[in-house]
């Protein structure tokens, strides 16, 4: 009896190894691995010697000065870039709920807005680049129309136009949650406000955009940490470059460690870049917890 | 303050449903008229016509004799409470009531005495920094009223606005409702299908059915006067009686002819039965107008007590006649089910109506 009771218990976690074990080799272990290694220099290509430095890496990184503007880089791509998409998503979806009636146009609208978010990050990449060249559709459109061409790719411009091409390719996400969002408010709340002699602009304010603060928050979300690990875009659409212009701190990590083989510096790159992310998310929620 | 008035609104929705057909209504200044109709006959779709919400496919609105057919709700100067609590999410029950105030750019000073002055009435002083999800429904309806109060609108709607609250404060507010109707002044519309709130509260009585107007007058009138067995029926608990009958005439005294059952009018000169006699005919009374006598009584006639159902202080006993049941509303007494009662129909109650068309034969 005692036997057949022990037998019960333990059956669970049988259960449960083979995620377990797949957790730990895939997951934890290589986190553990990661922190070993940031612990110590190492650069595989010269030797398989690992050199302990204790937190050496660690300062090293936070004395860096191309990392730390990589940072501040991406505090403006991704604060500017997703508030615009945000602004804009949100403001795109109100119109078609109000400006827009029969169901057939607005799913068409919806749709035609969707498109670019379906495209592969990398082929819209592509795609961008081949417009944006000095000589390319755009400046040409530019100088038929009569402005002068513009140094897309310039060192002032690139990082600001990598962030236009993002956010014509992903404003549709905000979009999409704001649409949801607004179609399902009561309309018996805009009826009675109505009544209640509202105009539309305190309608806006006092009824729609509080009704849709949580899931624009959501969206808020879900763009930043997409931007937080934004790389496809740099990658093939300027490299890093001209010079460090558009070096995003992913970019910045990428290069430390596959084509400097800085590994060590590296991973202790990735632990500070990743603490810093989950103190942003941290304080974020905090934000939308005090405003719902 | 307005005079409402509806020529020959009709309203024909996308899915060919007809909800308002034809509808004409004056409601006076400072009138409180109530709506009064079964389930779908057009009653909501007619106050949201009056609001703006909705425009009529024909026909006209009029405030003060002023077209408003094609002004908007928001200029209209209308307050509508539906049938659930419209609360305003993510505000407190203050800033909840104050909405239509600071909608309309008030002095904050002046907002907050008018707030807590229709506080008052409504007895929700101690709410009024509150948040409102929690509040349950007969609270909420309670600041939704407290937010059409605030603001002194032209015209008052109020569809079923007591239907999603609980009786104890349903029974508080209907009487708020009287009150401040009286107070003011104002012109309200009150649209409910419990008539007795019909009755106690309103100065005229629309009934409706299938999107059109049937009758129209106090509350009396309704009651005692219907127009047509429709009213006769929907307008009292229970409705009317019904009977087909014809009118005979036996030895110059005019008789009630109802196959199952025969009775005396000798009231009713034998010209006058003549007149009407000759079609068939409906006859009907009121279940509280019916006579009843536990012992025999001469020419009157005799039934068996089906079922005795308790209404408040008074019982209904289902009298049967051969075929036909007739109600009888009488003070409570103990019946034992298949005991033999007395029954007679009073002339002054019976009223007559066309066996075809249903109205109301004028007598
Ligand atoms: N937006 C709409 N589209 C189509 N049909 C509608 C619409 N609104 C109401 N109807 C129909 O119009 C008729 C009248 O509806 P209305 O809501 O005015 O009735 P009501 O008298 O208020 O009924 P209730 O007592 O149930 O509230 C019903 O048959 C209803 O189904
Ligand atoms: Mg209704």
């Amino acid at each position: 009896m005692l036997r057949e009771k022990s037998r019960k218990i333990k059956t669970p976690y049988y259960l449960i190894m083979p995620p377990q074990v797949l957790i730990w080799v895939v997951v934890i272990f290589p986190l553990l691995w990661a922190i070993y290694i940031s612990f110590h220099d190492w650069n595989p290509t010269i030797s398989p010697q690992r050199t302990f430095v204790g937190i050496g890496n660690y300062l090293n990184v936070l004395r860096d000065a191309r990392f730390l503007s990589a940072l501040g880089r991406m505090f403006y791509y991704s604060g500017v870039g997703v508030t615009i998409q945000l602004v804009l998503g949100t403001a795109i979806a109100l119109a078609i709920v109000e400006y827009i009636r029969s169901p057939r146009w607005r799913t068409t609208v919806l749709v035609l807005f969707l498109l670019p978010m379906m495209m592969a990050e990398a082929v819209a990449a592509q795609m961008w680049t081949l417009l944006i060249t000095d000589t390319g559709t755009i400046n040409n459109i530019l100088v038929w129309l009569g402005f002068s061409p513009v140094g897309w790719r310039a060192k002032e411009l690139a990082l600001t136009t990598i962030m236009i091409v993002d956010i014509w390719q992903w404003t549709a996400l905000p979009l999409l949650i704001a649409y949801a969002a607004r179609i399902s408010i009561p309309d018996g709340l805009y009826e009675s406000a109505r009544l209640d002699g509202a105009s539309k602009w305190l309608i806006l304010r006092k009824i729609t955009l509080p009704y849709m603060r949580v899931p624009l928050a959501i969206a808020f979300l879900l763009r930043f940490m997409d931007s937080y690990k934004f790389l496809d875009k740099v990658f093939i659409m300027t490299y890093g470059g001209p010079g460090t212009a558009t070096e995003l701190p992913t970019f910045y990590l990428y290069q430390t460690a596959f084509s400097y083989f800085k590994v060590g510096y590296g991973a202790a790159m990735s632990w500070i870049f990743g603490i810093i992310a989950v103190i942003a998310m941290f304080f974020f929620w905090r934000l939308a917890k005090r405003m719902s | 303050m307005a005079r409402v008035f509806l020529e020959k609104v009709r309203k024909v929705f996308d899915n060919k449903v007809v909800a308002v057909d034809g509808l004409t209504l004056e409601v006076p200044d400072r009138g409180l008229v109530s709506l009064l109709g079964p389930s779908g006959c057009g009653k909501t779709t007619t106050m949201r016509i009056i609001a703006g919400l909705e425009s009529p496919t024909s026909g006209r609105v009029y405030f003060d004799g002023q077209d408003v057919t094609e002004v908007p709700p928001e200029k209209r100067d209308v307050a509508m409470v539906f049938q659930f609590p419209v609360i305003y999410p993510g505000m407190s029950v203050y800033e909840n009531i104050a909405f239509p105030l600071v909608a309309r750019k008030m002095a904050k000073e002046e907002i907050k005495k008018r707030v807590e002055e229709v506080a008052e009435i409504f007895e929700i002083t101690d709410l009024l920094s509150k948040r409102t999800y929690a509040l349950d429904a007969g609270m909420k309806q309670k600041v939704v009223l407290a937010r059409t109060f605030v603001r002194r609108p032209k015209v008052y709607l109020l569809d079923e606005p007591l239907t999603a609250v609980d009786p104890k404060t349903r029974m508080e507010l209907r009487t708020i409702l009287k009150r401040l109707q009286s107070d003011l002044g104002q012109t309200m519309i009150y649209v409910t299908h419990d008539q007795s709130e019909s009755l106690t509260l309103a100065d005229k009585i629309a009934v409706m059915n299938e999107g059109r107007l049937l009758q129209y007058g106090s509350p009396e009138e309704v009651y005692s006067n219907p127009n047509n067995t429709f009213v006769g029926y929907f307008v009292g608990n229970p409705g009317m009686n019904f009977i087909n009958c014809s009118l005979a005439i036996e030895n110059n005294v005019c008789i009630l002819d109802a196959q199952d059952f025969r009775h005396f009018l000798p009231e009713i000169s034998p010209s006058f039965a003549r007149e009407i006699g000759q079609r068939s005919l409906i006859v009907g009374i009121r279940p509280e107008n019916v006579e009843v006598s536990f012992t025999p009584r001469e020419n009157w006639i005799t039934s068996q007590c089906i079922l005795s159902e308790p209404i408040g202080s008074r019982v209904v006993l289902h009298l049967k006649v051969g075929e036909k049941v007739i109600k009888a509303k009488v003070p409570r007494v103990e019946v034992e089910p298949g005991a033999s009662i007395w029954f007679h129909l009073p002339i002054e109650f019976l009223k007559f109506f066309d066996g075809e068309t249903q109205e109301a034969v004028k007598a």
